[in-house]
């Protein structure tokens, strides 16, 4: 784990390396980008290679739901407060979820992680200085991988099994447009871009998410194997 | 629901604007009179006709209700509790104090970021990382350090909560002698209104948990390492520290004569 540490220095620190027992993936990229498709396959193999998994998944807890409903019912949602109740949401998961499991020893796959937050809040217009210090308390992953999907690619595939698109994932109070869809694209075409300005300093893994399931899936395999092999 | 109505009362029959919009702050470590002062600030400060608007910390209707809610279910780690409550200040420092700001007002705030830095840093939490939660603040023009001792913190949590206690006795005697009395026919307004006496009474002292033993002791743990944050931000900040350890009316008196001076400053 320290002479992984030593390889990391010149990259920025924002989150800092662990020196935790197990080993932290973690996914990100555009909604429909087949994250959570993997992540199950990742699971069932790493089990059946023997080591203890924990997959952790970042959704709303009803506590902040209620309070990004009121600011639904406001109009306006400071992009501030927006992604701080979202943070809150985060540590609770770290802190009770992915540090006991990394303590334990366990491969935790996060489907979604801070970098997922950080392109969010980044194209609500939050600074980014702030928010980065705002996530700082958490760890690197071992692995960060972005999903790679174009934003009508996501759209196509999140319509697949959605009705319509939801709210804030449309940013709709952003104002971008009063159309749903049009709103949508608009909105997640910010944070592919904030995606693609985190890939080489955060050193995201890009994995082209079009490719088919197994091949994607043997990609990861060979990525997370030299991981593990790392110890 | 008593909280929501008080989290900012304006004034708005009133004419008089100061030279400059104000943010005046109180804080202290808990019991040390903060809130007391702040409400005899608004009602002198209402009765010379100036705008104010009050602000107090957890007001915020956004995050009041979350942590109304999150106080009753699983206990927050420190760090979601530090960021809730960094949430509440956005929200009022959005809605509630830069509008009263613009408006030319004078904004008293009942508590500060400076809670949230004491709180958080006793609570573990690194101080620069809270410092950056609070960066979009506004600037106070004046922070009023009501100083008392953690000891006589102690000291005035234990005698309130002795009080309240005679105030709940007091409060069953005199049910138990209405019910009596209610049998001989006594009117149904008064003994609506003495059941509202009561039922204040017993919220209070749910509110108030009687400390004892171990309880006790984490408190007065808590309140020395509050003390100690305040006593280090003292200089940092360039508190005005005012001793809170004397009658009430000499504390407000003290207050006034730097708030006037403040006001009349262009």
């Amino acid at each position: 784990m320290s002479a992984e540490t030593n390889t990391q220095v010149d990259s920025p620190a924002f989150l800092l390396p662990h020196a935790f027992a197990g080993k932290l993936i973690a996914a990100e990229g555009l909604d429909g980008s087949g994250k959570s498709t993997q992540f199950r396959l990742l699971k069932f193999w790493l089990q059946a290679e023997g080591y203890e998994v924990v997959t952790t998944e970042l959704i709303s807890s009803k506590l902040i739901k209620r309070a990004l409903k009121t600011g639904k019912k406001q109009g306006s949602m400071d992009p501030m407060l927006f992604s701080i109740l979202h943070a809150v949401d985060f540590a609770e998961l770290y802190e009770r979820e992915i540090v006991p499991a990394l303590k334990r020893g366990s491969v935790v796959l996060a489907d979604r992680y801070v970098y997922t937050a950080l392109a969010r809040d980044l194209a609500r217009g939050v600074e980014q200085d702030w928010i980065q210090n705002v996530y700082s308390f958490a760890a690197r992953p071992n692995l960060s991988l972005y999903f790679e999907l174009s934003v009508d690619e996501s759209l196509e595939r999140t319509m697949s099994h959605q009705e319509r698109v939801k709210y804030y994932q449309a940013g709709m109070d952003l104002g971008l447009s009063r159309d749903p869809t049009a709103s949508f694209r608009a909105f997640q075409q910010r944070i592919l871009q904030a995606y693609e300005r985190m890939i080489d300093p955060y050193r995201l893994l890009r994995l082209d998410a079009t490719l088919p399931i197994k091949q994607q899936q043997q990609i990861l395999r060979d990525a997370i194997a030299d991981i593990l092999s790392g110890e | 629901m008593a909280r929501d109505e008080e989290q900012s009362s304006k004034h708005t029959m009133l004419k008089i604007y100061p030279e400059r919009p104000r943010l005046i702050v109180l804080e202290g470590i808990d019991l040390s009179g903060r809130t007391t002062q702040v409400q005899l600030l608004l009602d002198w400060l209402a009765a010379q006709h100036y705008h104010v608007t009050t602000t107090a910390w957890r007001s915020s209707p956004l995050i009041s209700d979350v942590l109304a809610r999150a106080r009753t279910a699983t206990p927050l780690r420190p760090l979601s509790y530090s960021m809730l409550y960094a949430a509440d200040h956005i929200d009022r420092t959005q809605h509630v104090i830069r509008p009263a700001l613009e408006r030319g007002e004078i904004v008293l705030a009942d508590r500060y970021l400076y809670t949230a830095l004491a709180r958080d840093t006793a609570r573990g939490l690194d101080a620069a990382w809270v410092q950056n939660l609070y960066r979009y603040s506004v600037q106070p023009d004046a922070v009023f350090y009501l100083h008392i001792s953690p000891e006589e913190a102690v000291k005035r949590r234990l005698s309130l909560q002795q009080q309240r206690l005679g105030e709940l006795h007091a409060g069953k005697l005199k049910s138990a002698k209405m019910a009596k009395e209610s049998k001989n026919g006594k009117e149904p307004e008064q003994r609506k209104q003495e059941k509202e006496a009561k039922k204040g009474a017993q919220a209070t002292i749910i509110q108030t948990t009687a400390l004892t033993g171990e309880a006790l002791e984490s408190f007065r743990n808590f309140e020395v390492k509050m003390y100690s944050e305040y006593q280090q931000m003292q200089k940092a900040y360039g508190f005005t520290v005012i001793e809170g350890n004397q009658p009430i009316d000499q504390v407000q008196a003290t207050l006034r004569r730097a708030i006037m001076r403040l006001l009349l400053e262009m």
